[in-house]
């Protein structure tokens, strides 16, 4: 087997042994949210992991900036892909969490509900953006800039809803060691899960570049 | 300096340009206060709802009308093809840029102002004290929005359907900017704030964003015009 | 400082909570989990899916090329 396969299964097998460890090794009750508190192991993963691929897709924007480079500006793309896939499920295990804590699916004072969304808003714009560019040079270094003004702006929203949003609904949740366990475990988990999806994202785009470029060599030599 | 000579020029260039065709603040102006027209009808006969709509509409009238003012920023220099010109010049991008940003601002500020005067009249704001720091507020979100949305507007002025982008890709590009001067507008419009301090610290973090705005456009906008 | 905000931000914020009166989600928390696989599944086949037809086209392309390269 092929160590990108390998790495696929791994990741799966990871994901489901989360789910085997939530339903029977992790503690059934939390003392503020009860039952629902399961929702944490992997709403936990995917937000660390939609932050993570974001601020990666930054720092490869600012590389391909500085040098050129076309790979940086596929893993780049990669990296925005799945982490959208990620702030896509944080959303939504946020939402449901948000209604077991306060009663409602979508809250206005809770920064870190208010920071996913707008990232999710920005980087589907940074999705657009390529789309809307012909010229694949073009569409890499405008993806790039906004890639990078993105990945700046991100702590700006942060720290803005913090200090200045309104007042924040304060959220406790005691976890006891058992808990921990399976917290860092599903993390581990879905991030190899995730970077097995990026290194399949950054495949395809390679694929794609290259098909290009034969198409073009073909069409120069006028067959 | 020659690089200060050129920004001034390129400045003077764009302001000279507007005041003989005057179409985009015109529209900018037109569309604002219409919005916030509609706005102020529409919470006429509710009390309460005033005090918190009207300042929100406010912004976001300055937000929507700064659009037209940056698609405009650049649609000038591309109808002439005067873009190669000016990047074939010893001007460097950055301080075309910052000219650029410059002149947008006042366009938007003068927009502002009047979109202030039309606030007054319509939802009969009386606080003639708490002007100055509004004025300062809208000055520091202007100029944080020019800062980002010219480097933005630089990118999808020559896309298709590059209008629509432009807005998709400023809107959530602007969340902190809005927060913080809803913040700082609680001091002028609502209620005291929960903490005194607050509207003035917002007012600090609006200049601090327009700062860091500026800063990345400065580095940015050449790899925009880059061909 | 960051890593204080920003640990308050990952896990507690440390105003006393409210009793635990909230509801029992316990199979919508499954069912969600369910639903978040099956869409990292599909995105998965989709990426895959990509992969083979972009191999495909290549190989196709590299073909014409031999073809009528030599």
């Amino acid at each position: 087997m092929s160590f990108f396969r390998l790495h696929y299964f791994l990741g799966w097998a990871l994901a489901l042994a989360t789910l085997g460890l939530m339903a029977f090794y992790a503690p059934l009750e939390e003392k503020t949210l009860g039952k629902s508190y399961l929702i944490f192991f992997y709403h936990f993963p995917s937000a660390i992991s939609c932050l993570l691929f974001f601020a990666l897709a930054g720092v490869l924007s600012v590389v391909h900036l500085a040098g050129g480079s076309a790979e940086a500006d596929r893993q780049a793309l990669a990296a925005v892909e799945v982490g959208l896939l990620g702030c896509t499920i944080t959303l939504a295990t946020g939402s449901l969490w948000a209604k077991a804590a306060w009663g409602e699916f979508w809250v206005w004072n809770d920064p870190r509900l208010l920071t996913v969304a707008v990232m999710w808003f920005t980087y589907l714009g940074y999705l657009l953006l390529r789309g809307a560019v012909d010229s694949p040079a073009q569409r890499a270094r405008y993806g790039a800039v906004f890639g990078t003004i993105a990945a700046v702006n991100i702590p700006l929203v942060w720290y803005s809803i913090r200090l200045f949003g309104k007042v924040s609904h304060p959220m406790n949740v005691e976890l006891d060691p058992r808990m921990r366990e399976v917290q860092w475990f599903g993390l581990m988990a879905f991030l190899v899960l995730y970077a097995a999806f990026w290194r399949s994202r950054v495949r395809v785009a390679r694929l794609k570049d290259e098909t290009r470029r034969l198409e073009e060599t073909l069409a120069l030599r006028g067959t | 300096m020659l690089q200060l000579k050129g920004l001034l020029a390129v400045l003077f260039w764009d302001l000279v340009v507007e005041v003989r065709r005057g179409e985009a603040v015109l529209s900018m102006a037109l569309f604002a206060v219409l919005v916030l027209f509609i706005a102020s009808y529409g919470t006429s006969g509710l009390p309460g709802l005033e005090g918190t709509f009207g300042p929100l509409i406010l912004w976001i009238a300055v937000l929507f009308a700064g659009t037209i003012g940056l698609s405009r920023a650049f649609l000038v220099e591309k109808e002439n093809g005067a873009l190669t010109g000016v990047l074939l010049s010893p001007l460097d991008s950055g301080a075309f840029y910052l000219a650029k940003v410059a002149a947008t601002w006042l366009y938007v500020m003068a927009v502002g102002i009047l979109l202030i005067a039309a606030y007054l009249v319509l939802f009969n704001f009386t606080r003639w004290d708490r002007i100055p720091f509004l004025l300062l507020a809208m000055g520091a979100f202007t100029l944080a929005y020019v800062a980002a949305g010219t480097i933005i507007a630089g990118m999808t002025s020559s896309l298709r359907g590059g209008e629509v982008v432009l807005r998709v890709l400023l809107f959530p590009i602007m969340i902190p900017a809005v927060i913080n001067v809803l913040s700082a507008g609680e001091s002028v419009f609502g209620e005291p704030p929960l903490e005194a301090s607050r509207p003035s610290k917002a007012l600090v973090a609006l200049l601090a964003l327009a700062v860091v705005y500026l800063s990345a456009g400065f580095v940015l906008f050449p790899k925009v015009v880059e061909e | 400082m960051i890593w204080k905000s920003l640990s308050g931000a990952l896990l507690q914020e440390t105003l006393p909570g409210e009793p635990p009166l909230a509801p029992d989600f316990r199979w919508q928390v499954f069912a969600a989990y369910g639903a978040a696989i099956l869409l990292l599944f599909l995105f998965s086949l989709w990426s895959a899916a990509q992969v083979r037809a972009a191999e495909r086209k290549l190989d196709r392309l590299l073909e014409r090329i031999d073809r009528t390269g030599k």
